[in-house]
């Protein structure tokens, strides 16, 4: 029986990691091609 | 010989790896002269008189008449080699410092142009000692950059001074610099030793609040992916006046290769003793189960990678640095590493030292050192 409660602590933890993985790639786009002023 | 799905993603990195160090290092070199076009006065030629170091005159096109003299050095910063030229007029006295080239973090190479910096050195003569701690001042916390625009300077107005002018001067000597910074560390080093002995759990946590003041905020000298990628081109900055850097990248770097644990991250890194400290206050710590913990851990790995490539193609240590710890110490960062810092500070309330797990180079640079110490033991063992 899967316990609700800590599988959705689990799957918000999970959002949030993809999440700052999501910020770090736009952080190396951002660093290799980086906007001429 | 079957080839696991793990082993063929190592040899895949490895392979990747190795193009983008290659591709980085036949990329070619900024040409200098053209950089320098625009510091030349009108109606004047350029010549170049010495190719060590690289030294260029201006004369005036109609008389003759030596307008100003231009030299190029080199010296060692934080993130790596620091290029500039010095630009004087006829009579030796600076008028002009152009940096060319940087690898430090832009951010604090900023600094020491706000602070105005460069302009201490106009108006002094190429025969002035152009040292820190006589005639020039460092920016606080810039100080590896600004010793290494200092030197740059200095070496090339005294080539100036010396192989042009003539001047009779003496070099300034570099001196061991030993002060108050290498004995915290060193103390850091002792007391982390007596714990591994005493397994004392507030003396670990007396160590990682001062760490955290003193590497973190009152140095930002978390060791972060670009301190470790700088050594694969070689940037290592002279052990003389950087005996701290020494110390804290060799000393972390050994740990794992000697003693064959990872005691840096335990013991040392503010960052990581930010997160055991919000995690004491929550009290919560989620524990994910083994699938995703896994999937964490290759995260960390493939983020590692992708940073060395960045910083393999673009020969900018600096560049690949993403963890936020100059964001949390110094509130220093590009717009998107303010979204990266609060995300990762909120992860560490509800799972413990979440962004070392997930996401943390430098955790995987040292556990590969691990992973290598141990190999090599193995392979001993079997020898023997």
């Amino acid at each position: 029986m899967i316990n609700l409660k800590n599988f959705l602590k689990e799957f918000l933890l999970m959002v949030l990691i993809g999440a700052i993985f999501f910020l770090i790639l736009v952080y190396f786009y951002q660093v290799s091609f980086p906007k001429t002023p | 010989m079957k080839l696991s799905l793990k082993n063929a993603a190592l040899l895949l990195a490895v392979i990747t790896l190795s193009i983008a160090y290659i591709l980085g290092s036949t990329k070619k070199g900024t040409q200098i002269v053209s950089q320098l076009q625009k510091f030349i006065p009108q109606n004047s030629e350029i010549f170049k008189i010495s190719n060590n170091p690289l030294l260029f005159e201006a004369h005036n096109k109609g008389t003759g008449k030596t307008l100003i003299y231009i030299v190029v050095e080199k010296a060692q910063g934080w993130g790596g080699p620091l290029k500039l030229a010095t630009i004087t007029d006829s009579k030796g006295i600076i008028t002009q410092i152009v940096v060319l080239e940087y690898k430090e973090t832009p951010s604090f190479f900023h600094k020491i142009q706000n602070h105005k910096f460069f302009q201490q050195f106009i108006g002094k003569k190429v025969s002035d000692p152009l040292s820190i701690g006589q005639d020039i001042d460092t920016v606080t916390q810039a100080t590896i950059s600004s010793k290494a625009v200092t030197e740059a300077v200095r070496k090339g107005s005294h080539s100036i001074g010396r192989k042009i002018l003539k001047f009779p001067f003496k070099g300034a000597e570099r001196k061991w610099k030993f002060g108050i910074r290498e004995v915290i560390l060193l103390s850091l080093y002792m007391l982390m030793f007596i714990d591994l002995k005493l397994n004392l759990k507030i003396l670990r946590y007396f160590i990682l609040g001062t760490t955290f003041i003193f590497l973190g905020f009152y140095l930002n000298a978390a060791i972060s992916i670009g301190n470790i990628s700088a050594l694969f081109f070689g940037f290592i900055p002279p052990l003389k006046e950087n005996i701290f850097w020494w110390m804290l990248i060799f000393g972390a770097l050994s740990f794992p290769l000697i003693l064959k644990r990872n005691l840096y991250c335990y013991y040392l890194c503010p960052f990581g003793a930010l997160q055991e400290f919000t995690a004491k206050i929550s009290g919560i710590n989620l524990k994910l189960n083994k699938k995703n913990l896994i999937l964490t851990k290759y995260l960390a790995y493939f983020l590692t990678w992708l940073a060395l490539i960045i910083t393999f193609l673009t020969l900018n240590p600096a560049l690949g640095a993403y963890e936020p710890f100059a964001t949390f110490f110094r509130a220093e960062g590009m717009n998107i590493q303010w979204y990266i810092m609060p995300a990762v500070i909120l992860g560490s309330f509800f799972s413990r030292r979440l962004f070392c797990r997930a996401f943390c180079p430098v955790g995987v640079l040292l556990s590969v050192l691990l992973k290598i110490r141990s190999k090599f033991d193995s392979i001993i063992n079997r020898l023997k």
